[in-house]
């Protein structure tokens, strides 16, 4: 694309970002995996141990715990998170007198930090609080829970939280979706007497493709990172049931100051992410493309 | 991103790991012989202001040639990441808060200076220097023992016709059954973080396993000594607390967002916790006691449970070591202590001082000074990464998932020495 001077002055251009990226993000990648293969303790000296952490990691129930809790968890709020949200803004883009309110009102709980969110969710979820309380004055007394102690349904109720933060910024990238459908698309189905389902499903869906594809990237990023939520609700309880792979690098740095063992597992995530949010996006692109 | 910034982080560490030079700490002197000193505490600001600033005007009072620059840092994480950074780059203050964990982690990297020379060395009491000594130095000074017991709320048991707080496990068990019967609230066990269940376990071995054999831990740590074969007595106590406790609501229930609120506001007879939650407790409209777990047989005198708390160290980078060792010194001094205790509810760790004079706590100092008392084993087996496996562990068990037997099994294979 250049040539001669012009690609010496495209170099140039380039060099600060460039420079700035590799310091602040490629230099302390490398150190952070060249970490995991230490013993680091925080302290000045540490000692070469090879992939001695990988092993340990691949060997301990409680990790591999953390990760099967840390898809699962991704697994549920990807799928709660966008189903809801998508539905959200299905009614909200035929109404356009509520759409500006009833998308600021479901964009509310994300602007609350997730630990005060989390506090909040912890005296709705105790087994006197709000939600048993509406429950039993329901007439569903059969339902109520010890949310957060079952370690069957804890991590639910924790991914409940997450959905409950973000479901209106997916709505709200749902809606972006929705205004560049053209509206020639519907009149032409309503023409030709098309049913709500398949204008959903003939011209919606497809449409939404772009904006599907965003959500599903942004959802997977931070629910497979999750840490904030199971730290304040349930410190990863109980019975380690809902302790993720973040929280596992929390515990290891800032309780067990095994730097070297939170550098692994930090590693591990890292993997994870890549793989499974490079994969969907993927995936998501060739749909869209075949579409 | 949170990802690669959590990495970048770590590197960052790493890279002063492997060898930005250190700086010396960031105190400084002049001419005049005028030295400021730099103190880095998590007591003295925020919600704990400890009466920190009180004695270190005294200090400062004592001590003309000495300016003190006292930075208050947030505790827990906060603390835990600038210090760590700090320390690593040869910039943490000359003298430091830490507590027994610190000693172990930062004493075995070198950040600490040796203090066993130091006056106050030898009135330190001997069950505690083990927490402030890391192979053989004397690396802290230790600045109270905050004892863990039971709260009880005295104008919920006089309804129930109960005039004293139990003192034996028979006594108290037959209290929680006349707390039941009589309607009234009963034994909070909030566990849903994991540390009451620790906590009463302990508690109990305060009388039930240390009483017999005050070095349990030391032995533990040679494996002369096992889980299995010491612990049956607290775990079983904890079982028979299931007659009166629900133990699948406890594991769902916040110890400090929904236990210690419930029992202030009188929903509650008995919670357990430290003596740090008294300021909040003693606000409460009703007569209160604070006792150590009532775990022995009929009859039989109760040890309490004390918690090794803060301790001043010596940066060993410091430049002005001698101010220091005066400030700590200062520090050690019953007098000079004393604005601290009573602050915090604590008792003395030095056995030439005099014990807080809190009402509150004289159950707790009368056991002290009877030499009926454990410390929390955080130097020990109850360690972050064990402590954090045996919290779980007892959730289980609470949640009936694990037997006695095998709940100490798994507490044994997590606590366990390395290679043992």
């Amino acid at each position: 694309m250049f040539t001669g001077r012009g690609r010496y002055a495209a170099i140039l251009f380039l060099l600060p970002a460039a420079a700035v990226y590799g310091l602040f993000i490629l230099y302390p990648l490398v150190r952070g995996v060249l970490l995991s293969f230490t013993d680091n303790s925080g302290g000045p000296t540490s000692n070469f141990v090879g992939l001695r952490q990988y092993q340990s990691l691949l060997h301990d129930p409680t990790t591999m715990g953390a990760l099967w809790h840390t898809v699962i968890y991704a697994v549920v709020v990807l799928i709660a998170q966008t189903g809801l949200g998508l539905l959200a803004a299905s009614v909200l883009a035929r109404r356009e007198r509520i759409r500006r309110t009833a998308s600021s009102i479901l964009l509310l709980p994300a602007l609350i930090s997730p630990v005060m969110a989390s506090f909040i969710w912890s005296y709705l979820y105790r087994p006197d609080g709000g939600i048993n309380t509406l429950l039993g004055n329901l007439g569903l007394g059969s339902l109520q829970q010890i949310w957060l102690g079952n370690p069957s349904i804890a991590l639910y109720a924790v991914a409940a939280v997450n959905i409950w933060m973000f479901v209106g910024y997916s709505c709200i990238i749902f809606l972006a979706g929705y205004a560049g459908i053209p509206r020639e698309l519907f009149e032409a189905a309503d023409l030709d007497g098309a049913g709500r389902w398949k204008r959903f499903t003939r011209i919606e869906w497809p449409m939404l493709a772009p904006a599907l594809t965003v959500n599903v990237t942004l959802s997977l990023i931070g629910s497979l990172g999750v840490f904030d939520f199971p730290l304040v609700l349930t410190n990863g309880g109980p019975v380690n049931s809902t302790n993720t792979l973040a929280l596992l690098i929390y515990q290891d740095i800032f309780n067990d100051s095994d730097f070297g063992m939170g550098a692994a597992t930090a590693v591990l995530l890292l993997l994870l992410v890549v793989v499974v949010s490079t994969g969907a996006s993927i995936l998501l692109r060739r749909r869209e493309r075949a579409l | 991103m949170r990802l690669i910034r959590s990495l970048a982080l770590l590197s960052a560490v790493a890279a002063v790991t492997s060898g930005v030079a250190a700086c010396g700490s960031s105190s400084s002197g002049n001419s005049s012989g005028q030295v400021t000193l730099t103190v880095e505490s998590w007591k003295g600001g925020g919600s704990e202001p400890a009466n920190v600033a009180e004695v270190d005007a005294a200090f400062e009072k004592a001590y003309p040639n000495i300016k003190l620059s006292f930075s208050y840092v947030p505790p827990n994480d906060v603390y835990q990441e600038k210090l760590q950074s700090q320390l690593l780059a040869g910039d943490a203050a000359d003298v430091i808060m830490v507590d027994p964990q610190h000693v172990q982690s930062w004493g075995k990297s070198g950040y600490l200076a040796d203090l066993s020379s130091q006056p106050w060395a030898g009135q330190i009491s001997a069950p505690l220097k083990p927490f402030v000594s890391y192979q053989g130095k004397l690396l802290a000074s230790p600045m109270e023992l905050s004892p863990v017991g039971l709260y009880v709320n005295m104008s919920v048991l006089a309804k129930a016709g109960i005039t004293t707080a139990p003192t034996d496990f028979p006594s108290f068990l037959t209290d929680l059954g006349k707390l039941k019967t009589a309607g009234l609230p009963g034994y909070s066990f909030p566990d849903s973080q994991g540390y009451m269940a620790e906590f009463v376990m302990l508690m109990s071995a305060a009388t039930t396993v240390y009483k017999q054999t005050p070095d349990w831990d030391q032995q533990f740590m040679q494996g002369k000594v096992s889980f299995t074969n010491s612990f049956q007595t607290p775990l079983e106590q904890i079982q028979q607390l299931g007659g009166y406790v629900n133990f699948a609501d406890a594991v769902g229930t916040d110890e400090t967002t929904t236990g210690e609120p419930d029992f202030i506001a009188g929903k509650s007879a008995f919670y357990a916790g430290g003596s740090w939650l008294a300021e909040a407790i003693e606000k409460a409209n009703f007569k209160l006691a604070f006792i150590p777990w009532p775990g022995g047989g009929t009859g039989t005198q109760p040890s309490a449970l004390m918690f090794p708390g803060t301790m001043w160290a010596m940066n060993a980078a410091t430049s002005h070591s001698a101010a220091a060792e005066d400030y700590i010194n200062f520090w050690s001094q019953s007098e000079n202590l004393a604005p601290f205790l009573s602050s915090e509810a604590a008792i003395s760790p030095f056995r030439s001082s005099g014990t807080a004079g809190d009402p509150l706590l004289s159950t707790m100092v009368a056991a002290y000074s009877a030499d009926r008392f454990a410390l929390f084993p955080t130097n020990s087996w109850d360690l972050a990464q064990p402590e954090t496996t045996i919290r779980s562990v007892l959730q289980g068990f609470l949640l009936g998932k694990t037997s006695v037997s095998a709940t100490l099994q798994a507490i044994q294979s997590a606590a366990a020495p390395s290679g043992s």
